[in-house]
């Protein structure tokens, strides 16, 4: 099974659609999570879930606003698809009926 | 000074491969990042590609040093016969005689000689693996550049060690001796100490300027397929 941040980064990809490249999977997750995203953690999880074949990355086209330089494009496998769909169901599951409030120890 | 980072920056970037470094700075230059932010990004990238890079060279490195150290510690008693011979021609003029202070310390000096004959005999399969991990990729697999770049390596490191045992080991030996207010009491094992570690470091150092120009390569750009096969 993925583990979470792999999970996240899918999930990212699969909301972004066409538009999926690293900039923008990179601001998903930190808008999504409320936490910080690496340059290192994410280039290193999409070559992670590229060899896996759960994504499948190229170089897209030069914008001005990048300096010219091409984006990293992003799009789910149907591997990875079913991937996300597993970790998803398997955490709900695990979940169910469970209330994570916190309750003062007894004693 | 941000236009100083933003260079380093740029010049740290070619340690990835040109597809990463060019969406990886477009990426900074998109989210308009703090260039101090965006180098330090960077530099975790970096040392995660190049962790990722040296870990098998290092582990191949390793075992070949294992295996050719135990080889060496077959003939270890001829190589410190040979040894020596050349350091008690430095000491016992000086000291008259050395002695051992510790009962474990034969097999000790058995063990660092045969380390340091393993590091020499390994040394050009080192260097080979560090070459395919180092080198620029269009150099890599070229018979022309790999076999000149191990076989001068390896004759510098040979010649680092024959230097630094013949002409820099007795002048630092005699220096250290004149330096002192007593007589000295210099045991073997601290002899070999400073034999095997000014052996190893002179030995280093002469393998310093290869390195610094596969570092050079590296961060000046490497060389494309068009610059080493001009006709191509």
């Amino acid at each position: 099974m993925i583990g979470e941040f792999e999970y996240l980064m899918l999930a990212a990809c699969a909301r972004l659609g066409d538009q999926a490249y690293g900039a923008a999977i990179r601001r998903q997750i930190e808008s999504s999570t409320g936490r910080g995203c690496s340059l290192g953690a994410l280039y290193t999880t999409l070559d992670r879930l590229e060899a896996k074949g759960l994504i499948r990355t190229w170089m897209g086209e030069a914008t001005p606003q990048r300096g010219g330089r091409p984006k990293r494009m992003v799009s789910l496998t149907a591997k990875g698809i079913r991937e996300a769909t597993t970790f998803y169901t398997t955490i709900a599951r695990a979940s169910r009926g469970l209330e994570w409030e916190a309750k003062p120890a007894k004693g | 000074m941000n236009r100083m980072v933003w260079w380093l920056t740029e010049k740290l970037a070619l340690l990835l491969n040109p597809d990463e470094r060019n969406a990886v700075l477009g990426d900074l230059a998109e989210t308009r990042t703090l260039a101090i932010q965006g180098f330090m990004e960077l530099c975790g990238l970096v040392a995660r590609r190049q962790a990722a890079l040296w870990r098998k060279c290092v582990l191949q490195c390793a075992m070949g040093i294992a295996v050719c150290t135990v080889l060496c510690f077959l003939f270890v008693s001829k190589i410190y016969g040979y040894l020596a011979a050349s350091l008690a021609a430095i000491l016992i003029p000086v000291l008259g005689h050395i002695s051992y202070s510790m009962p474990r310390h034969p097999f000790s000096i058995d063990a660092r000689l045969a380390l340091l004959g393993g590091l020499f005999l390994a040394s050009p399969f080192v260097l080979w693996r560090f070459w395919l991990t180092a080198s620029p990729p269009a150099m890599r697999h070229k018979i022309r550049y790999e076999w000149p770049f191990v076989a001068l390596m390896t004759a510098l490191l040979f010649a680092g060690g024959v230097f630094a045992f013949q002409v820099v080991l007795p002048q630092l030996l005699r220096l250290i001796i004149s330096l002192s207010s007593g007589p000295p009491m210099i045991t073997i094992n601290e002899s070999w100490n400073l034999a095997i570690a000014t052996v190893a470091g002179v030995g280093l150092l002469f393998e310093a300027p290869g390195l610094c120009f596969l570092l050079y390569l590296k961060l000046s750009g490497a060389p494309t397929q068009s610059v080493i096969n001009p006709s191509r």
